[in-house]
């Protein structure tokens, strides 16, 4: 038993060190090797805007109220900003974007919005195959001290936009 | 243990003595024209107008009227204070029609206008007779910290309510969830845990109000019967954990006139499947003393159809109408 313990923790461990070191490394941010993610500031709620705009949604995306979006997605006491859209219920669709403390607390989010992701695709698997598609192919991503979720019909649109974004603002 | 020994319900939970002395206590205070009976059955709103169903056991206070004669009426319901949408009407195929608002309480009629010879004989209500359930009747809408020990537990249309309305509460909610998954699924969060809705409960017992609202997902079931059974089953689950919760059942809302006539749901008996669970939750509220909250009084038209337009898909809540729907629990409460 105190093997399997061990053992457990171990992989935590290695886990939690994968996300820090891969996930949401300041230095080499996935996607913006020419901007350093930890320094830039961006605005959650224009970046959350921006997606909304520039991504289609097969459902009407509502504004959801920052601490409701905290609990559902279980990142209390991780962010500095946060800024939600979500669905009435038709679909799976969402926006979330998180503007974190540092690199850590992000990784730790990413962790809860991709917990909260692979539970929900489940979720769809039996209720609504297409959105646990989308679920499944969301953009999850983790630069700096930023967190972007977005869950659409098209993905790539929904990452175009997220660059062009971060593309603008640091330029 | 019975569900009578379980649930905190003074009716269902009083042993006969208790309700022999309570129905005495009606008895008196009906002929006080008090506005509300004390039959152990939770007060409605001083100022309630609705409430009083037909082909249901009610208590009528107002004197004016001959006590179990209170004709059902199509006239439109007491408006859920704040709403600005949508205006219908109560719909025609469902059961639980409320019945106009009491224009004249009887504690507003000044006693010396009636000749003593003239009033009413003094209504007493058999203990056979006496009823068990309330449709929460329309009063003044009331601070939200009447929710602070409350419970909601539904589908994604609750969902939708928690993430919408502006109501904070507490939610055990999820998409996909039905009456029969809610009550083995793990999907209360705790913490990076989840768990099962009787383990939830278990360590928090400090619910006080539990709204349930499940049916959508289930109008595909084959048998009607099953359905209530699982509710009835979930209402036990809560009696044992929650004895001293109220609970209301809240009607089951329909869907657009085109998202039930499509062809997924029209297989699945539409609206109609609907009004005929929401017939048979009205009566296990009737068998349970549970409280039944008729949201058709504001979400449906004349023909049982969702009336919204701003739902995306028919059958979800938009924001303007989960305002809608926690302005109207606002005003439809128990004291």
């Amino acid at each position: 038993m105190s093997f399997r313990v061990s053992r457990n923790r171990l992989l935590a461990a290695l886990f939690v060190s994968m996300l820090l070191l891969f996930a949401c490394s300041p230095e080499q941010p996935s996607g913006f090797s020419s901007v350093d993610m930890m320094q830039l500031s961006l605005d959650a709620p224009a970046l959350a805007q921006y997606m909304l705009d520039h991504v289609s949604f097969d459902d009407a995306l509502v504004g959801i109220d920052g601490d409701i979006a905290a609990k559902l997605y279980n990142v209390s006491g991780l962010y500095e900003s946060i800024s939600a859209y979500g669905s009435t219920g038709a679909t799976a669709e969402a926006i979330l974007v998180l503007r974190c403390t540092g690199a850590e607390a992000a990784a730790a989010a990413a962790a809860k919005v991709e917990k909260y992701r692979a539970e929900m695709a489940e979720v769809y698997a039996d209720y609504n195959v297409p959105e646990s598609g989308k679920l499944t192919k969301a953009l999850l991503a983790c630069d700096g001290k930023y967190v972007v979720f977005c869950v659409s019909p098209d993905t790539a649109a929904a990452e175009t936009a997220y660059h062009d974004f971060v593309v603008s603002a640091a330029g | 243990m019975s569900m009578s020994e379980n649930f905190g319900h003074p009716f269902t939970g009083m042993p006969s003595a208790g309700r022999r002395a309570c129905a005495a206590l009606a008895a008196f205070l009906l002929s006080l024209s008090v506005s509300s009976c004390a039959l152990g059955i939770r007060h409605k709103p001083a100022d309630s107008g609705t409430g009083d169903i037909p082909g249901s056991e009610t208590v009528h206070t107002d004197t004016s009227a001959a006590p179990d004669s209170q004709p059902d009426t199509s006239a439109p319901p007491v408006s859920s204070a704040g709403t600005e949408e949508p205006q219908t009407s109560p719909p025609v195929t469902s059961p639980p029609v409320t019945s106009p608002p009491v224009t004249s309480p009887p504690d507003t009629v000044p006693p010396d206008t009636v000749p003593p010879d003239t009033v009413p004989p003094e209504t007493t209500v058999p203990e056979s007779e006496a009823p068990h359930v309330v449709e929460v009747g329309a009063g003044t809408a009331v601070d939200d910290s009447y929710f602070s020990d409350a419970l909601f537990i539904g589908d994604s249309r609750t969902v939708g309510l928690s993430l919408y309305s502006g109501l904070k509460t507490n939610y055990y909610s999820e998409v996909g969830l039905n009456v029969s998954t809610v009550q083995t699924k793990a999907f209360v969060p705790s913490g990076d845990d989840k768990l099962t809705l009787a383990d939830a409960l278990d360590a928090n017992r400090s619910f006080k109000k539990v709204y349930i609202s499940f049916g959508i997902n289930e109008i595909g079931w084959n048998s009607t019967d099953s359905f209530i059974k699982s509710y009835t089953s979930l209402v036990e689950l809560i009696g044992e954990k929650l004895p001293d919760a109220d609970i209301f059942i809240q009607a089951i809302l329909p869907m657009t006139k085109s998202a039930a006539e499509s062809e997924r749901y029209s297989a699945m008996g539409g609206n109609r499947k609907i009004a005929e669970y929401n017939e048979r939750l009205y009566k296990l509220c009737e068998e349970k003393g549970l409280y039944y909250i008729n949201l058709s009084e504001i979400f449906a038209d004349e023909n049982g159809n969702l009336s919204i337009t701003d739902s995306g898909d028919g059958i979800h809540l938009g924001v303007a109408s989960s305002r809608a729907w926690a302005d109207y629990l606002r005003t439809h409460t128990v004291s």
